[in-house]
């Protein structure tokens, strides 16, 4: 019978269950181990070397567009541009729209700025620049003379829903220039503003920039106007309404100390001066016993602390390319000369703390370890989003340590 | 019987070692199954004399012919080892060993045994944790090493009898085997590890002579060579840091990863070692008819394991076991074949064994005394049996490591059958 036929197949397959199942039970026995070639072991490196040098200061991506002079860096100007949008076609077609009125409008976090502080507005088409690259030494005599002059900005207080202070509006009057403006003709026109303080104006101003927000405090021009929608033959209505046009590219162009540039008696970063410094720690794929694994590899740089101030941050990045023999002995350069790796993990920033920077190291020296890597030095540069105007120095009492925890199997 | 045997053949692939962790798994290439108790739930205490049927032993080919039928044999066992005072109870159970034997007409036979031959796995830890200070820093560190795995013996074996009741047996013994190795060094929150794998084989030939004395009395010898000395293949990783603890380099993206990247690291460092086991092992024993239905055995075992020092894997305990010298004595009780009284189809067995061991290099000596118990019973004509039996043994180190107290419990079944029969064909 079937049933009966059953009943040792499920007894040989519970047999089967039961001696294929482990039942184990572990404990650790404890012994001595000394003999085992894993084991731990350090490495402290302070053959370093380094030295500073200068680029032509780039500040396009801060969050802020600086106007005025501080620490012999001086702001001088301020660019902005705007891009194509359809709202600069309105003017022309008169028979749906009539512009009211048209403002350009900057932010500030000053809530007693007043409007003579403010800077004077210029507009010139076709005036073109680069947010990333651009700097002072394209615009060696730059001057505002052919530039339309919309003057001083009108502040306006901005309060959140509670009354409290939000932020200062800083309004030009664009309608004078409504027509220029709207020119469609060329495809490839620019719309380029360009902002400075006033000449007897000696104070130092920061505004948003582009960077800081996602659209709050980006620079704008706001069009108002009214626009005819036909409802039917007979009848139509009017929608009065407003486009914003949101700048596409600001940078401010900064003009660095001269009497601070090229002094290579001490090291540093500073992002308004240009200073950048390289660091060689010596270290390669024979420092360490093969098969090592490194634990830890903290590259530690003091700062001046009469200089640096602390949650200053700054990058250090390997470089990744072997140095031109033509840069050797050459300190100022127009644009960076050393490439950096520029990605995590290996490249790094941290914020000086107590007057120490601490790096971990482990990522990159780990593969020089194991040859994937070459170490030609590090470049150390400031972060964009400290202030351009401080200038940190490395301290010249103190060398850079690069301190090693590392793994072996010998 | 047939599907007993196929569904037995699926047992087989089951096998697992079947003994727990305990010191002597983190020596060389780990725990002889040998050295732990009995091997086989019929067998008893004696690899030589008879104590499965009265004129076989199922360990020794030069015996196998006097099976009457096609035999198949398979025994679970479970293993306990306790430390004394240390409280540490290590156990594992599994399938222990598969012999299948086809005798030829009491004049041969062919065989087949697959066993756990040794016991790799193995769990150790520093006696103590370590302060160091670095950097203005104060990290514990501590040592550990896990090994898994085994290695595992197929044999093939042979029987002839010669005349005047001699008998001589030749068994092959393939090794093979694989066990993965962690060595750890805890320090500054999670640990380092490196894995090693070893994969391993050998060949080792036995043979065995039977020399019966007078009908009652039998002298048995074996011995063990090395005919391909075990050879572990090495393969080892680079160091990472095991943050999860799983002993596993993990990787799960391009910025999530156990440290070093995978992808960095070469890959695995492959080096063979040649002969890191080359036994040599000689046995002689003598079995003695006490009265109708019962027999004496003695028998003395001589081990040498020549082979190098396996101190490139590290096996946990930087020592292996050199010499083994062991003595037993057992006294079975087997059934009568031709009574049909229940009580006397029982077989029991006893037995007493001295075993001792030298290290090679801190020449510790551990001993163990250890003492059988069985029986098994055996139904219907063709002789099927079900063994069980237990083993209790102390092991005692002169380094002054904890004794061990090992127990062991095995269950066996024999199923036989009449193969190479010729067989009427149904008319019709």
């Amino acid at each position: 019978m079937k049933i009966l036929s059953f009943f040792p197949k499920l007894f040989w397959a519970s047999i089967f269950t039961i001696v294929s199942w482990h039942c184990a039970k572990e404990q650790p026995i404890e012994a001595n181990l000394s003999h085992l070639s894993v084991g731990d072991t350090t490495l402290t490196i302070t053959d370093s070397s380094g030295y500073p040098y200068w680029i032509a200061p780039t500040i396009g991506h801060s969050d802020y567009l600086y106007f005025g002079k501080k620490n012999g860096i001086a702001a001088s100007f301020t660019l902005v541009e705007f891009p194509e949008h359809d709202a600069w076609a309105y003017y022309h077609e008169t028979s749906i729209y009539v512009i009211d009125s048209i403002r350009f409008i900057l932010y500030s976090s000053d809530s007693l700025l007043q409007e003579s502080s403010t800077p004077i507005l210029y507009f010139k088409a076709d005036s073109q620049f680069n947010e990333s690259s651009s700097m002072y030494l394209d615009f060696t005599g730059f001057t505002t003379d052919d530039w339309f002059s919309q003057g001083q900005a009108v502040t306006k207080i901005v309060e959140n829903d509670d009354s409290t202070y939000s932020t200062t509006e800083l309004i030009w009057n664009l309608d004078s220039l409504i027509s220029v403006l709207s020119d469609t003709t060329d495809s490839n026109y620019v719309r380029s503003f360009a902002l400075t303080l006033s000449n007897s104006d000696t104070s130092f101003l920061n505004l948003f920039s582009r960077d800081a927000t996602t659209g709050g405090k980006d620079p704008k021009i706001k069009m108002y106007y009214r626009k005819t929608i036909q409802v039917n033959d007979d009848s139509s209505s009017v929608d009065t309404t407003l486009s914003t046009i949101y700048a596409n590219k600001d940078a401010t162009i900064i003009f660095p100390n001269e009497e601070e540039v090229g002094i290579d008696t001490i090291s540093g970063v500073g992002l308004g001066n240009g200073m950048r410094s390289f660091l060689y720690v010596n270290f390669d794929s024979l420092s360490l016993p093969e098969g090592a694994l490194i634990r830890s590899a903290l590259l530690s740089i003091p700062f001046d602390t009469s200089s640096s101030i602390d949650d200053y941050w700054v990058i250090v990045d390997p470089i990744s390319e072997e140095i031109d023999t033509s840069f050797i002995g050459q300190i100022e350069f127009e644009s960076d000369p050393y490439s950096g790796v520029g990605l995590l993990p290996y490249t790094v920033s941290k914020k000086i703390e107590e007057g120490i920077l601490e790096f971990e190291m482990k990522e990159f020296l780990q593969n020089v370890l194991l040859g994937h890597h070459n170490n030609y030095g590090f470049k150390i540069t400031s972060n964009s989003s400290n202030d351009p105007f401080t200038t940190v120095f490395f301290d010249q009492d103190t060398i850079p340590v690069l301190r090693i925890l590392y793994a072996t199997t010998d | 019987m047939r599907r007993r045997i196929k569904y037995s053949t699926i047992l087989i692939h089951c096998l697992s070692l079947s003994f727990g962790q305990g010191y002597m798994n983190g020596l060389g290439i780990g725990h002889y199954y040998d050295n732990q108790g009995i091997t086989n739930a019929g067998g008893g205490l004696t690899k030589l004399l008879p104590e499965y049927q009265s004129n076989v032993s199922l360990t020794n080919p030069s015996t196998w012919h006097h099976l009457k039928y096609t035999h198949l044999s398979l025994s679970y066992g479970s293993d306990e080892s306790s430390m004394t005072e240390k409280s540490l109870l290590n156990g594992y159970s599994g399938l222990a060993k598969a012999v299948w034997i086809v005798p030829f007409k009491s004049k041969g036979s062919l065989g087949i045994t697959i066993s756990p031959y040794s016991d790799q796995r193995i769990s150790l830890s520093d006696n103590d944790s370590t302060d160091y200070h670095i950097f203005d820093d104060t990290l514990q560190f501590k040592r550990s090493f896990n090994r898994y795995g085994g290695i595992m013996s197929v044999k093939f074996g042979a029987s002839r009898e010669l005349k005047g009741g001699y008998g001589l047996g030749m068994m092959f013994n393939m090794l093979f085997g694989s066990s993965r190795q962690n060595k750890s060094i805890l320090f500054g929150g999670s640990s380092i590890v490196q894995t090693s794998r070893m994969r391993y084989s050998g060949l080792l030939m036995e043979l065995f002579f039977t020399y019966p004395i007078k009908e009652e009395i039998k002298i048995m010898l074996g011995s063990k060579q090395s005919l391909i000395p075990l050879d572990a293949l090495v393969t080892t990783r680079h160091l990472f840091d095991d943050e999860d603890g799983d002993g596993y380099h993990d990787y799960y993206n391009s910025l999530d990863y156990e440290f070093p990247n995978p992808i960095d690291v070469e890959s695995s460092i492959e080096h063979r070692m040649k002969g890191v086991h080359n036994p040599t092992e000689y046995l002689i024993g003598l079995s003695s008819r006490l009265f109708e239905r019962s027999s004496f055995a003695v028998e003395f075992c001589s081990f040498n394991d020549m082979g190098v020092s396996p101190s490139v894997f590290e096996p946990g305990l930087n020592d292996w076991i050199q010499s083994t010298y062991d003595g037993r004595i057992s006294i079975t009780r087997f059934p009568d074949d031709l009574s049909i009284n229940w009580m006397d189809k029982f077989v029991f067995r006893t037995g007493f064994t001295i075993k001792q061991h030298t290290l090679s290099e801190s020449k510790t000596m551990i001993t163990e005394n250890g003492f059988t118990l069985g029986f098994g019973f055996k139904f219907k004509v063709v002789g099927n049996q079900l063994d069980v039996n237990y083993y209790l043994g102390q092991r005692k180190y002169s380094n002054g490591f904890n004794d061990e107290l090992i127990q062991q419990f095995q269950i066996g079944v024999g199923l036989s059958d009449l193969w190479f029969v010729k067989r009427r064909r149904k008319k019709g």
